[in-house]
């Protein structure tokens, strides 16, 4: 019989489980970083872009404002042609600068002279005071000699409003209009709409100055962006997310350009904020590995441990049954199997019981045949009521002793011992032979015999030696 | 530090910007064993008694020596601050005479206001031939403002000639402009000096200019940076300002200098940033040369003598320097040296 190796029921049971969760693991982690993690970043950049768009388009629409407020000027202007007297222009350019955006709205001449300006209190009387000053340095008054179209200008402080401003700059015949809008206002025009907790907002202009920031201090004291990778992607309109520092705070981020002013639009999330989708997710994977792992080892090993122990049960009673007791062990299997396992052990033991009782009533109750069981060493290990009966030696007598002790001599003492050893070698019965024997009371007793060996769980193996008494035939002979 | 909100904020923009660049360059091309350089900026508003609340800020950023600050009245509180935290303070465009002469913390990398106040009126006399004058000077930065009219004034005087008044504006205060500026042209002076900021000077040049007066208008360096030109036009066409530094320098390094620094702020660099780029690199070389258990300020005198991208910068026992002077002048837009 080949020798397999065995391993214990709850470990093989808890091995088994841990090879699931190792593949288990293994398939959520390629899960989490090939699937789960591009998708959350995915889905931060697309947050991004939809922020940063966003922004855009509130810039757009309020510059649209502007832009929509300069047109209507220079319609007026122009369907009056000529026939501008000073009075009409001022009342006009205050009509275009009565929006919340627009701070001051300046007329010059082809000169560049201030000819009409408006704005909101409290500019009004510095504005009043700056007519006929020459404009003609303002930084969208150079560019717009060669367009025809409206143009923005990067932010400076306006000498009217006497803090920083962009300004929309259009010729209309010889006039030029000059539309400026505090980026203060812009600021807050934009934060109204735009506020996401923790999010940052970052407008810069084309030069990379911050002009308007939801993070306090940037936009105030024009800290410059223009030197930050991700802004440099998106003047490269390749716009990409990327981790970036301000002041102190690390960020991650994207940038994109408002291409008519050449502004960038910086929105980003704290790293530690961005990150978080990334750790819940990792973390979210992490816990569910391991709660399935520990409710797996809890469910496992105590269904190990108990169906260890049932099958144990039927161990001990197979045992019990092959030491020859056939009292079922106490309890019962809630495994079915263990329990038909039970059964068919109970079915063995009761047939086994029976044949025993049979072969015992034989061996006990047959009056003439003598039978006798020996060990290796030839000492009797049992002896039947025939034995008595035939030899006088009572079993209690009899039991331990050599059959020299009593009925044998010395030299047949010697004999039965080879013929043990034979049967031993060999496997073979030996008999029937006739020999002669002492009884206990002296007589002499002629017995027929035949010796052949059986397994036995105690000594390995027993000899076993049965005799028919044939001395009244020998007599008789 | 230096204001980098409000009214004034230009000026400390500038000089945070020159600093940053400085701090970048040095970076990017750190050699092993430099010291870890880190810039932290600290607005002053502009305000003096915003101070108090800085020096704890200050102190717990570690900060082992301060570029700062950018106007002399914020350091005429600053500097006995600095001395009782015996922090190096370098200033790159602080000028008041105030603080020249000193065995204290506070350095400078540009010459005291009487230098260039000083310059600046031999100038307008010996070579313009100016010799009446009108002075408007600008109220919110005395310490600067005040010292530099007076050396000025005693100047003009020494040299024979006359100031014929002398005014006090508040900056953005428009209706008391003109009417000062009506009460200085009255005086009949040959040329108007305007002791103020770039804003105040081009209102002050357009208001006259509206008026078709062609009085010759002088400044002093504070308000020598191209807000001066955008907000005046062509109404500053002959102004003429003393400078801490030669803005058409056309020497490779300056010019390289002036490259880089547009490539990375979107604009052209000015006084200040060039003053403090400058002090930035004095604060730079003070650390990385400095000797174990030397204190930064015993480091720069020891070492006295450092590299401007100008010109060299050396220092006095004091802890002041000698800038050169430069006159320049706006015409058609454009500056032009003028000395």
């Amino acid at each position: 019989m080949s020798w397999t190796r065995a391993w214990p029921l709850r470990r093989l049971i808890l091995g088994q489980f841990l090879i699931v969760v190792a593949v288990a693991a293994l398939v959520a982690g390629l899960l989490v970083v090939y699937w789960r993690l591009p998708m959350v970043q995915a889905q931060a950049r697309a947050e991004h872009t939809r922020v940063a768009q966003l922004t855009l388009d509130q810039i757009q629409s309020l510059l649209s404002l502007a832009e929509t407020t300069q047109r209507s000027l220079a319609q007026v202007l122009v369907r009056r042609g000529e026939a501008l007297s000073p009075a009409f222009l001022q009342r006009a350019v205050e009509a275009a600068a009565d929006t919340e955006l627009i701070g001051s709205v300046l007329l010059l001449d082809d000169n560049a002279r201030l000819i009409a300006v408006a704005a909101d209190e409290p500019w009004s009387a510095r504005a009043q005071a700056a007519l006929g000053f020459d404009m003609g340095s303002l930084p969208s008054l150079a560019l717009i000699e060669m367009a025809q179209q409206p143009l923005w200008s990067d932010h400076y402080r306006s000498l009217i409003q006497n803090e920083s401003v962009v300004a929309l700059t259009q010729r209309v015949g010889r006039h030029t209009v000059v539309l400026e809008v505090a980026l203060q206002r812009l600021a807050q025009r934009i934060y109204r709409s735009s506020e996401i907790d923790g999010l940052l907002i970052v407008v810069a202009d084309s030069r990379g100055e911050v002009i308007v920031s939801s993070r306090p201090g940037l936009a105030e004291t024009r800290v410059n962006i223009r030197n930050l990778g991700v802004v440099q992607e998106a003047a490269r309109l390749r716009p990409e997310m990327r981790g970036f520092a301000l002041g102190d705070s690390a960020y991650v981020g994207m940038a994109a350009r408002l291409s008519p002013l050449n502004w960038t639009v910086l929105t980003g999330y704290p790293v530690a904020v961005a990150n978080a989708s990334k750790r819940a997710a990792i973390g979210i994977s992490v816990i569910t590995l391991a709660l399935s792992v520990l409710t797996g080892f809890v469910l496992f090993g105590g269904l190990a441990g108990r169906f260890r122990q049932e099958v144990q049960r039927s161990v001990l009673y197979a045992q019990r049954i092959a030491q020859g007791g056939y009292t079922p062990v106490a309890g019962r299997s809630h495994i079915l199997e263990l329990q038909n396992l039970d059964a068919s052990l109970g079915e063995m033991a009761q047939k086994i019981q029976n044949r025993e009782q049979q072969i015992q009533a034989i061996v006990d109750t047959t009056p003439n045949v003598a039978i006798q069981w020996f060990d290796a060493q030839g000492r009797v290990v049992r002896w039947n009521w025939a034995s008595e009966r035939i030899l006088g030696w009572t079993a209690q007598e009899a039991e331990g002793k050599l059959l020299s002790d009593l009925i044998y001599t010395a030299a047949q003492q010697d004999a039965f011992l080879k013929v043990l050893h034979e049967i031993d070698r060999t496997g073979e019965p030996v008999g029937p032979y006739e020999g002669e024997v002492l009884t206990k009371t002296g007589e002499a007793a002629t017995l027929l015999s035949t010796t052949f060996s059986i397994p036995d769980e105690v000594h390995g193996k027993l000899f076993v030696c049965m005799d028919v008494d044939i001395t009244a035939i020998k007599r008789q002979e | 530090m230096g204001t980098l909100t409000g009214r004034f904020s230009d000026l400390g923009v500038a000089g945070r910007d020159g600093a940053l660049f400085a701090v970048e360059q040095a970076l990017q091309h750190r050699a092993a064993g430099d010291p870890d350089i880190v810039l932290t900026p600290f607005d002053d508003g502009g305000s003096s008694l915003r101070l108090a609340e800085l020096v704890p800020a200050i102190e717990a950023a570690g900060v082992q020596v301060l570029i700062g600050p950018m106007t002399s009245s914020v350091a005429n509180v600053w500097v006995p601050l600095a001395n009782e935290n015996n922090l190096l303070t370098l200033s790159p465009t602080v000028t008041s005479p105030r603080f020249t002469g000193i065995d204290d913390a506070f350095f400078t990398v540009t010459s005291s206001t009487e230098v260039y106040a000083r310059h600046n009126a031999t100038f307008c006399v010996n070579t313009l031939g100016w010799k009446r004058f009108a002075l408007l000077v600008e109220r919110a930065n005395v310490a600067y403002t005040d010292p530099w009219s007076q050396t000025f004034v005693r100047t003009v005087k020494a040299l024979g000639g006359q100031v014929a008044g002398q005014w006090r504006i508040s900056s953005g205060d428009v209706t008391g402009l003109d009417r000062l500026l009506a009460l200085a042209r009255e005086a009949q002076p040959q040329a108007i000096v305007l002791v103020a900021s770039a804003a105040d000077v081009a209102y002050c040049a357009q208001a006259l200019r509206r008026g078709g007066h062609r009085i010759p208008l002088v400044s002093a360096e504070w308000a020598g940076s191209q807000e001066v030109r955008t907000l005046g036009g062509a109404s500053v066409n002959g102004l003429v300002f003393s400078q801490f530094y030669n803005p058409l320098d056309t020497s490779p390094r300056y010019l390289g200098f002036q490259a880089a620094f547009l490539n990375r702020f979107g604009r052209n660099p000015g006084f200040a940033e060039v003053a403090a780029f400058d002090a930035t690199q004095v604060a730079m070389a003070v650390l990385r040369q400095r000797l174990p258990e030397e204190t930064p300020k015993a480091a720069l005198l020891r070492l006295k003598s450092f590299e401007g991208l100008q010109h060299p910068i050396v220092f006095s026992a004091t802890g002041d320097t000698q800038r050169p002077v430069h006159m320049v002048g706006i015409a058609d837009g454009a500056l032009r040296l003028l000395s």
